[in-house]
């Protein structure tokens, strides 16, 4: 019978993708259509550069089929995602410090709602003014939403330091956004 | 504990009860602590809500799945970072097309096969073989009229007239996965926010968002678009078991077709409905007002509602075999089949069915029961809902 892979979760979907199977295909994009967007947010917020974001985007999902293929250890895949994306962006960061260019930066946002756009356009510009060590943790809550135990393992902090570190990037980000956000929510 | 860590907290869904209260009590009388409160949940609910933004393009997903080989994914997307519904080959206008489109088809199906010649619509014959034809005669069985205590026989054999019904029943499709716990432990991370007080109010953000990304996976059906019902419609050609010595009465419209609405209990076990228009070549006995015995010759039509269970035997590359009990009822009497045939699947919701079948009509005259059968080749349609 067919089968309706998005009811299946995490741990069956990759054993399907594991066996080898005509399904595994089908098993992995549905594990590719769950998290590429948390993905692809992780890398464009860190990277900025369109042509890079897609290069490690890419290499997130080649080497975690390949995970999945050589390892049968069960594993938290999003974290597991957002670990190695992360790992691909800090390697580009110590081979290439350029400046990029906020401004060539396209998120590609499609809501209709002009207003909505243009707070999502200015608190993600104002993000990136963020120190390096609020940011990260800040985006894998608001933005991927994992939990701070997976913050903490991934950036290999405590888990206080890890709901710190998010606290005060929102405190930070609250002091710049303020008069745009006063506004908008009057 | 500062202050705007307890709207930190508060905001992550840790703050203990206690010092939920104090939160609150802080809130009802410093302003700028509610209005930091407002602008956290605004920046928070802003960039959890636009996840979507952030889809990969549909190039990304191409030239993934290229460097990983795969073929069984399509990638068809025309637009980028947008919730789209391609994965969708039938929308509901296409569907009132394609019913439409197939309804019309049918339509002209059995026109075509219809004979427009005259009513010639019973032969009767004595047992000394004597045979006439009575033309333009409605009611068909026009011997038996006669005899009060075959009043019933008269209304049970006779000229049909043409009804559909359509029949509405449940449907269902899917497997049930059977583990079909949390999707993913990290998700557990989600939290629901509620807030209700005099200052504001905002409810059921997330910190995390599924987002439903611009490609297609060859046959996958999410559950929330493919439902489990399926209307069919076929077409007939029928042979009778004995060849037919009288031409059937006037065709209906319609005449050899049949519309199923049917549901799928399980993977395997499907039920439904259907009503068919269709002929019956009769053959039977019966004493005429003269007294003398005569054997009976008609072809007329009928509409035939009828309950459906389905077997499904395997699926093999969308080819799904399946045999086909149906038990019915027409005017004459009641009518058994049994079909065996196989369903085709190019798209997940929408089939192509062949199959064949034995048809048998047990009928009453007079009190002695008769039967009638024949071989029917059906071919035609279902659309998923």
């Amino acid at each position: 019978m067919k089968k309706d892979y998005s009811k299946y979760n995490d741990e069956i979907l990759l054993e399907i993708v594991r066996s080898d199977s005509k399904e595994s295909e089908l098993a992995f994009a549905e594990i590719y259509n769950r998290y590429a967007t948390n993905v692809n947010a992780y890398c464009k917020f860190m990277l900025r550069d369109i042509e890079k974001v897609q290069d490690i985007f890419q290499e997130v999902f080649i080497r975690f089929f390949k995970k999945i293929k050589s390892d049968f250890e069960n594993i938290n895949i999003k974290a597991y995602l957002i670990k190695v994306a992360r790992n691909l962006c800090l390697n580009y960061f110590k081979r290439n410090k350029e400046f990029i260019s906020i401004e060539n930066f396209d998120l590609g946002f499609t809501e209709s709602n002009y207003e909505q756009k243009e707070l999502i356009n200015v608190i993600t510009r104002t993000i990136d003014l963020l120190d390096e060590k609020y940011k990260e943790p800040f985006i894998m809550r608001e933005i991927e939403g994992l939990s701070y135990n997976e913050i903490a393992e991934i950036c290999e902090l405590s888990v206080t330091n890890a709901k710190t570190r998010v606290k005060r990037a929102r405190e930070k980000l609250l002091e710049l956004l303020n008069p745009f956000l006063k506004d908008y929510v009057e | 504990m500062d202050k705007f860590q307890l709207i930190s907290d508060f905001i992550d869904g840790e703050l203990e009860p206690l010092l939920e209260s104090q939160l609150f009590l802080e809130l009802s009388s410093d302003d700028e602590l509610r209005q930091k409160l407002k602008n956290t949940i605004l920046l928070k609910s802003a960039l959890a809500s636009n996840l979507s933004a952030f889809a990969p393009s549909a190039n990304q997903t191409q030239k993934l799945f290229s460097a990983l080989g795969f073929k069984d994914v399509l990638n068809p997307p025309t637009s980028t970072g947008k919730i789209e519904n391609q994965g969708k080959f039938l929308n509901a206008t296409k569907y009132l097309m394609i019913l439409l489109l197939g309804g019309f088809l049918m339509f002209l199906i059995s026109r075509y096969f219809t004979d427009d010649i005259p009513e010639k619509i019973i032969t009767k014959s004595d047992n000394s073989k004597h045979i006439y034809d009575l033309a333009n005669q409605i009611p068909p069985i026009p011997i038996i009229k006669n005899y009060e205590n075959e009043q019933k026989l008269t209304k049970s054999i006779g000229n049909k007239k043409n009804e559909t019904h359509l029949i509405a029943n449940e449907s269902y499709d899917y497997e049930e996965f059977v583990n079909a716990e949390t999707i993913q432990t990290i998700m557990n991370s989600e939290h629901k926010i509620i807030i209700e007080s005099d200052l504001f109010s905002l409810q059921n953000f997330t910190s995390n968002t599924m987002i439903e990304l611009p490609f297609v996976i060859r046959n996958s059906y999410p559950s929330t678009r493919i439902g489990k019902f399926s209307i069919e419609l076929f077409n007939s050609h029928y042979f009778s078991s004995e060849e037919p010595t009288i031409s059937p009465s006037k065709n209906a419209i319609f005449n050899n077709s049949a519309i199923k609405v049917v549901y799928d209990l399980s993977d395997n076990i499907t039920l439904g409905a259907e009503a068919r228009q269709e002929t019956f070549y009769q053959v039977f006995e019966g004493m005429d007002e003269f007294g003398i015995i005569n054997t009976y010759r008609q072809q007329p039509n009928f509409t035939t509602i009828g309950a459906i269970g389905r077997y499904k035997i395997t699926n093999w590359y969308n080819f799904i075999p399946f045999i086909e009990l149906n038990v019915g009822t027409n005017n004459a009497g009641l009518v058994y089949r049994g079909t065996t045939g196989i369903t085709y699947s190019p798209y997940h919701n929408f089939n192509i069915i062949l199959n064949l079948e034995y048809s048998n009509l047990n009928f009453m005259h007079q009190q002695n029961w008769f039967n009638s059968n024949k071989f029917g080749i059906n071919y035609g349609f279902g659309i998923k809902f």
